[in-house]
């Protein structure tokens, strides 16, 4: 296995995927180099589907940041007293919202849940059913209602924006 | 518009026909399910509709996210290695080159290795060099250390020409790695993932490493190749893993 190969020939839909998934590319550029620190250190034990794997895992280090990000803003949150519990700063998405030049369809996915914005971000980089599943931890013939669902959310953001 | 919020679904189809007409875009579908959908589509306009808005929801979607702008992919940046340290940095350099040739005098050089990284990671900051914590006196032929973390890697060259690798799991949390025998050119390095055994062509040793219960696996790689993925806590204390060490063509 040749982890520079790999790069090459993953790293840039990985990136975008990463780009759109969080709306920061300064932390999809993190986000990229600690999957790839571990596909280094910690090799799958099959080469087989390497680019499901590097997602997954991807998937896996943004639901973990977005879980200590929250967890930081908990503990902010306590320390400065009862006005901050009751209107919390937004972690992770609406947060996020401005870093970049945010347009509609970033709205968009921002309102979405990880979950529906990992199923719909992945069928876009083409991914089968199959895998979209085993990313987000359900059945694949879930998989078809998820995306009829969010794609359902996307397109009333979508619209909505433009009314 | 439909609202899918509304169970049961959008424009009065069922979730489980959604999920069948999205499997059918999607290329999902084969066989007598791709003739039930069909068959469906044909017979219901509220299914037809639905597979209509669902393909103009998911164009729409390809069509705005192609307008977010994507950055040129970064380049891969692994943490830098000792050489790509000593490389930049000629200060470390110069002490690195003082204890390697310390080193040849002592039969301690995998401790002298050691305190080079250690150094090189002290005096240029925020370049990151993670050592396990030593945890004991070691002598020639041997490192003895509290692991990082709760897996360990074993790691032997492939020059070996015979030999024999033990892993054996222990109590406590220090793993300790010892070369018994001689061997030419044989050296034991503790690095930040585990223990790394280097030899010279031709070489007949053994090597025991002690791994501690506590730790999730213990990854056995050999002449660069994975062997072996062993899990201490899975087994009593004292179990032993042994495989034979051969080079090709050895």
């Amino acid at each position: 296995m040749d982890p520079a190969a790999i790069y090459r020939s993953e790293s840039e839909a990985l990136f975008r995927y990463l780009v759109r998934m969080t709306g920061d590319s300064d932390l999809a550029a993190d986000l990229l180099q600690e999957t790839f620190l571990l596909l280094v250190r910690k090799p799958p034990a099959s080469s087989e589907n390497l680019k499901g794997w590097l997602f997954r895992v991807a998937t896996n280090q943004l639901r973990d940041h977005a879980r200590r990000g929250k967890r930081r803003m908990a503990l902010v949150a306590q320390g400065a007293g009862a006005e901050a519990l009751a209107d919390p700063p937004p972690w992770p998405d609406q947060a996020l919202v401005g870093r970049e030049e945010c347009g509609a369809v970033r709205r968009a996915l921002d309102r979405l849940s990880l979950r529906d914005r990992t199923i719909l971000l992945m069928r876009q980089e083409g991914f089968r059913h199959r895998e979209i599943a085993e990313t987000v931890g359900t059945t694949t013939g879930s998989v078809g209602t998820l995306i009829a669902r969010a794609l359902d959310r996307v397109r009333r953001e979508l619209e909505g924006y433009h009314e | 518009m439909s609202d899918f919020e509304g169970i049961p679904g959008a424009n009065g189809v069922s979730p489980d026909v959604d999920g069948m007409i999205v499997r059918y875009l999607d290329g999902e579908v084969s066989g007598s399910s791709r003739g039930e959908t069909q068959t469906l589509l044909e017979a219901s306009p509220e299914a037809r509709e639905r597979l209509e808005e669902l393909s103009r929801s998911s164009d729409l979607l390809s069509d705005h996210l192609a307008d977010i702008p994507i950055p040129a992919t970064p380049e891969l940046r692994f943490p830098p290695t000792l050489p790509a340290l000593v490389a930049r940095h000629r200060m470390a350099a110069g002490i690195a080159l003082f204890f390697l040739s310390v080193s040849f005098l002592t039969p301690a050089r995998a401790w002298i290795v050691e305190g080079i990284r250690a150094v090189a990671s002290v005096v240029i900051p925020g370049e990151e060099a993670v050592l396990p914590a030593p945890a004991e006196e070691a002598g020639p032929s041997t490192v003895s250390f509290v692991p990082v973390g709760a897996e360990l890697m074993v790691s032997v060259g492939d020059h070996q020409a015979s030999g024999r690798l033990t892993v054996v799991v222990v109590e406590g949390t220090r793993a300790s790695g010892e070369a018994s025998g001689q061997g030419a050119g044989v050296e034991l390095l503790m690095l930040p993932d585990g223990i790394e055994v280097r030899n010279g062509p031709g070489s007949m040793t053994d090597y025991t490493v002690r791994a501690p219960r506590s730790l999730r696996s213990v990854r056995v790689r050999i002449g660069g190749r994975e062997q072996a993925v062993l899990a201490p806590g899975e087994v009593e204390v004292g179990h032993a893993w042994v495989f034979e060490l051969m080079a090709p063509g050895g």
